[in-house]
């Protein structure tokens, strides 16, 4: 029949135009934030001459964390709104998975909501593409560290502030531990002393358990290698790749070590890891026994598994392995309609003792002082621990840079691909540092 | 396209050009008007942009910055200096030609079984056809990666048998394998089409050809396959469409990895566009995309007077 030739060339016509459509979803998008790049300013204007008094106002607030900090967070928004009663909020809140994708898509389309939490690796890439409002003078920062302080800064104006202090060390699985007989570490062990343990444990480990994961292409890891190692950043503040070729190598053979010997997970296992998630996450499964963790992320583990973990100082060699950072920053988004209550409300929730006292140390210790000083009166025993880390780390501890900006997809992509590529025994060390070489030099300033 | 032209020729003859313009626009301005609404959406909300994005693609544009003219520099670098351009579009191809077949394979199965007539086959067609109305979701990809992973049921299944499982979407040798399986489950419109398109072939072929002997085997290539050329057709460009435009499970359940074995084109044109903000780059991409989709389609058309049978075609020229 010739309607259903007709019928159907329309229908495929109407198909390929869906795809235009789609195609052109990217523009319509560009074509959004284009529109407001180019009117910055107003939205500025706006927003500081708003009258602030008592007007209904509905703030929208996004940050990642575990449920512990969802259910402090909200409590805090309540007891704003309960004090201000004309501010609302519209919270979202997920775990860090895809947040960064969110949030970055949000923004792109100059949706982004009016408060975002940021982790202080992409402060420089926000700020230097202009995408937050400055917080002064409505935000008070005269009683934070301004070693903290310094991560939300650009060109001497504070774009975001800093919500706790914390400590990159390790937690490891003690109950575990004491029932298989493996010595515990203590405070300022050494990487010779963290090989020999995974070495020793080796045959008082059951089938399915393994000492720690697969770190041989883990960005984080393989920094507090190096900086132990005393060489410095991998990439420095000026943009430029830093890899130590030697101490590169050296740490990758010494995981293949590891992987052969059965003491990390096979690769797909390695590769099914997911920090925090109470299935995912293989120490929370049981199945390894080591794994890296801030000082503040203890009470996340301890809420799957009551009272079973510890923590211990990042490993060190020739200079210590782990540092002090700021957690995370807390900022108001250029396009935010209600700057003024965003800033407002930051305030309080980063200098108000109340606000404190609900909000605990599920963002590490607070980076207000008195508000440090506030919590680790009456602190619980599970802080302590925390806080133990914390002071352990303090003293020599390396010095946290927030690095250059625009090198986050290096990190997060490229890097990623050599991990799999290291544990999936695709690819030899000399052959990862190349390749690593070689994708930064599409970031290099 | 181009019989389909001199069919219409045929069946009637062009006026003079001009009246025949002036009438196109004097009498049927109603008509217009009343396609008004949806004319209006498809030019600002599909063709404005569309062709932005086309200028956007010779511009260096990025969120922040002014944009600049830099005519072709973008497609100059996909092709010569953009290694994750080839990859993920191999990726991409890989799963168009491995998803498609397989998807409309499974579709025509399912079809054949449910235009039997069987008491309660509503009801079954229904059961059959749900899991293409929560296919494209966000949850359904969570649940995906669950039923796969190391702890899955899928492993707790073939364990029954014997079998140790593994981490399939962690796995770069199967992680793209789970993903096809997912868009293959989805098969319930492409195979509601068929079921209408079965319905349509007349009883008495396969009569005819029964008393002539012929086995069901017979039958279905005989008659059922050409029978549902057309159909056929149109589903395979509406698959081949689909399928490159693949994005969702790749991001949700493996986010392109392990080793970058999912991913797929329309991921690495994400990460351009909404994670490095480079958007004159990857409209280039999208621009690129679209172009291997016409040429796709245009491809499969041009084969289709090949293979693709219709009733009213006399003689049997067409029919191979």
């Amino acid at each position: 029949m010739l309607k259903w030739k007709r019928s159907l060339s329309l229908l495929a016509m109407t198909a390929i135009l869906g795809t235009l459509a789609a195609c052109g979803g990217g523009g319509n998008g560009a074509n959004n934030a284009g529109a407001a790049t180019a009117a910055p300013a107003s939205t500025d204007a706006a927003a500081t001459t708003a009258p602030s008094s008592g007007e209904p106002v509905k703030l929208r607030i996004m940050w990642w964390g575990s449920q512990p900090r969802h259910e402090a967070t909200l409590a805090a928004l309540d007891l704003y709104t309960k004090n201000h009663p004309n501010v609302t909020f519209e919270p979202e809140y997920s775990g860090m998975d895809g947040y960064l994708d969110k949030l970055s898509t949000q923004a792109a389309a100059n949706n982004a909501p009016d408060i975002v939490q940021l982790d202080p690796g992409w402060m420089p890439d926000w700020m230097a593409r202009k995408q937050l409002t400055e917080l002064a003078p409505e935000v008070d920062v005269s009683k934070f560290d301004e070693k903290l302080l310094a991560g939300g800064q650009l060109d001497g104006k504070q774009y975001a502030v800093p919500l706790g202090s914390v400590a990159f060390g390790m937690v490891y699985d003690k109950a575990a531990m004491d029932k298989l007989g493996i010595a515990n570490p203590a405070n300022g062990w050494t990487w010779d002393d963290f090989f020999a343990l995974a070495k020793e444990s080796q045959a008082k480990l059951p089938d399915g358990q393994y000492f720690t994961l697969d770190y041989a292409g883990n960005y984080f890891m393989y920094s507090a290698y190096q900086y132990a190692r005393g060489k410095g950043q991998v990439i420095t503040d000026d943009g430029h790749f830093n890899v130590d070729e030697a101490m590169y190598l050296e740490w990758t053979r010494k995981f293949e070590e590891l992987r052969t010997e059965g003491l990390v997970p096979p690769a797909d296992v390695n590769a099914s890891d997911k920090e925090n998630d109470p299935q995912m996450d293989l120490l929370a499964a049981g199945k390894v026994l080591f794994r890296y963790s801030f000082s503040n992320n203890l009470g996340t583990w301890d809420s799957i598994k009551p009272g079973a973990y510890a923590l211990v100082t990042m490993p060190r060699a020739e200079e210590a392995g782990g540092w002090l950072k700021p957690s995370m920053f807390l900022a108001v988004s250029k396009n935010s309609k209600h700057a003024e209550e965003a800033k407002k409300f930051i305030n309080w929730f980063v200098n108000d003792p109340e606000a404190a006292q609900v909000t605990q140390t599920f963002r590490g210790l607070p980076a207000n002082k008195d508000n440090a000083a506030l919590l680790e009166a009456n602190m619980s025993e599970l802080d302590k621990v925390g806080l133990g880390l914390l002071r352990a780390t303090e003293p020599d501890g390396q010095t946290w840079s927030a690095g250059a900006g625009g090198w986050t997809n290096f990190v997060d992509k490229d890097w990623v691909l050599v991990r799999d590529q290291l544990s999936f025994g695709k690819s030899t060390p000399e052959e990862a540092y190349k390749q690593l070489k070689e994708a930064a030099q599409s970031y290099e300033k | 396209m181009n019989r389909s032209t001199t069919t219409l020729a045929e069946a009637a003859p062009l006026p003079r050009k001009s009246s025949y313009f002036r009438s196109r626009w004097n009498a049927p301005l109603a008509g217009y008007l009343f396609i008004a609404p949806w004319l209006i959406g498809f030019l600002a909300l599909t063709a404005y942009p569309l062709f932005l994005s086309l200028y956007y693609s010779f511009t260096d544009y990025t969120l922040m910055q002014p944009m600049q003219w830099i005519g072709s520099r973008n497609y100059e670098r996909i092709f010569t200096a953009d290694p994750k351009f080839i990859q993920s579009a191999k990726v991409t191809v890989m799963y168009v030609l491995a998803s498609v077949p397989l998807k409309l394979a499974a579709a025509l199965f399912v079809a054949m079984i449910l235009s039997k007539a069987v008491r309660g086959i509503s009801s079954y067609r229904t059961a059959i056809y749900f899991p293409s109305l929560i296919g494209g979701s966000i949850g359904v990809s969570l649940l995906w990666r669950n039923i796969f992973g190391v702890e899955g049921i899928f492993n707790k299944l073939i364990a029954v048998f014997g079998i140790e499982g593994k981490s399939w979407i962690t796995n770069p040798d199967t992680a793209l394998g789970t993903l096809i399986l997912l868009t293959v489950w989805q098969f319930g419109s492409t195979m509601v089409i068929f079921l209408a398109g079965l319905k349509q072939i007349p009883n008495d072929l396969y009569e005819a050809s029964s008393v002539d002997g012929a086995s069901k085997r017979t039958q279905f290539f005989r008659i059922t396959l050409p029978m549902l050329s057309p159909i056929l057709y149109f589903n395979l460009i509406m698959a081949v469409i689909g399928a490159f435009q693949m994005f969702t499970s790749a991001f949700v359940i493996t986010n392109g990895g392990p080793m970058n074995s999912t991913y797929v084109y329309a991921m690495y044109l994400y990460e351009r566009a909404f994670s490095r903000y480079e958007l004159g780059y990857a409209s280039a991409l999208a621009w690129i995309m679209l172009v291997a989709i016409v040429a796709a389609t245009v491809l499969i058309s041009y084969t289709s007077k090949y293979w693709v049978f219709y009733e009213t075609d006399t003689g049997g020229k067409q029919r191979k």
